[in-house]
């Protein structure tokens, strides 16, 4: 692979990372799960901020979203 | 098997660092997940998070410095969320009794708790307070529970 297109490549991984990690952060922030998905990344992957995160962590985080989501839908229902 | 449950109904006093600022912060914020974040995320390792609806309650987070996490290890609180409560379920339903009376009063609760709890089939007597307080997430009800052992976890047999 040629310097220039491994240099774009590494521009598109940040891009689409970009893009991820604002679409996720939004969707913590709907949820208002930001204070317990900050402990959580710290506690199980030692990191700070989503965009440290691989996708297999992300998915995790994903897991926690997506598990709130339903307890709330519940709760309302 | 004897299970022991005693509510604390004065003010106790600590020097637990972590129950101080559990209980600041719930004083500043009676229990609104969105006020005091920062303060809230400090302690959020030590506290176990459950919704509650109708009779269930659900994990919604298991810091790993719990008594939760002690006994069954940080893999279960990386996916606790969603669970209906530790493994051990005899002493999960009387442990989450507490939790409906926090929600319905909107008081937090003071107790301390004595009881074998079951870990991969070996009992472990367990013996910890326990301060339990409502939690506002984005208008779901929820109890947040901080549990300090008074003395560690010992196998039974």
């Amino acid at each position: 692979m040629s310097l220039r297109s491994e240099t774009v490549d590494t521009q598109i991984a940040s891009i689409l990372l970009d893009c991820n990690s604002e679409k996720l952060q939004s969707l913590i922030d709907e949820a208002g799960l930001d204070p317990l998905v900050r402990a959580y990344i710290d506690e199980h992957f030692g990191a700070r901020h989503i965009e440290d995160l691989n996708n297999r962590q992300i998915r995790d985080v994903l897991n926690l979203i997506a598990a709130f989501r339903a307890l709330a839908k519940g709760a309302a229902g | 098997m004897h299970y022991e449950r005693t509510a604390i109904d004065a003010p106790i006093k600590t020097d637990d660092l972590v129950y101080c600022r559990a209980a600041a912060w719930f004083r500043a914020t009676r229990g609104d997940a969105s006020a005091d974040t920062a303060a809230l995320t400090r302690i959020l390792p030590y506290l176990q998070v459950q919704t509650v609806s109708g009779d269930e309650t659900r994990y919604l987070y298991c810091g790993t410095l719990t008594p939760a996490g002690a006994l069954y290890g940080k893999d279960f609180c990386r996916t606790a969320a969603g669970k209906s409560g530790i493994p051990d379920e005899k002493v999960d339903r009387y442990l989450t009794r507490t939790y409906f009376d926090v929600v319905r009063n909107q008081r937090p609760a003071l107790e301390r708790v004595a009881m074998p709890v079951q870990v991969e089939g070996v009992p472990h007597f367990c013996d910890f307070y326990r301060f339990i307080f409502p939690l506002n997430l984005n208008g779901v009800s929820a109890v947040a529970a901080l549990a300090r052992f008074a003395d560690t976890p010992t196998p039974l047999n």
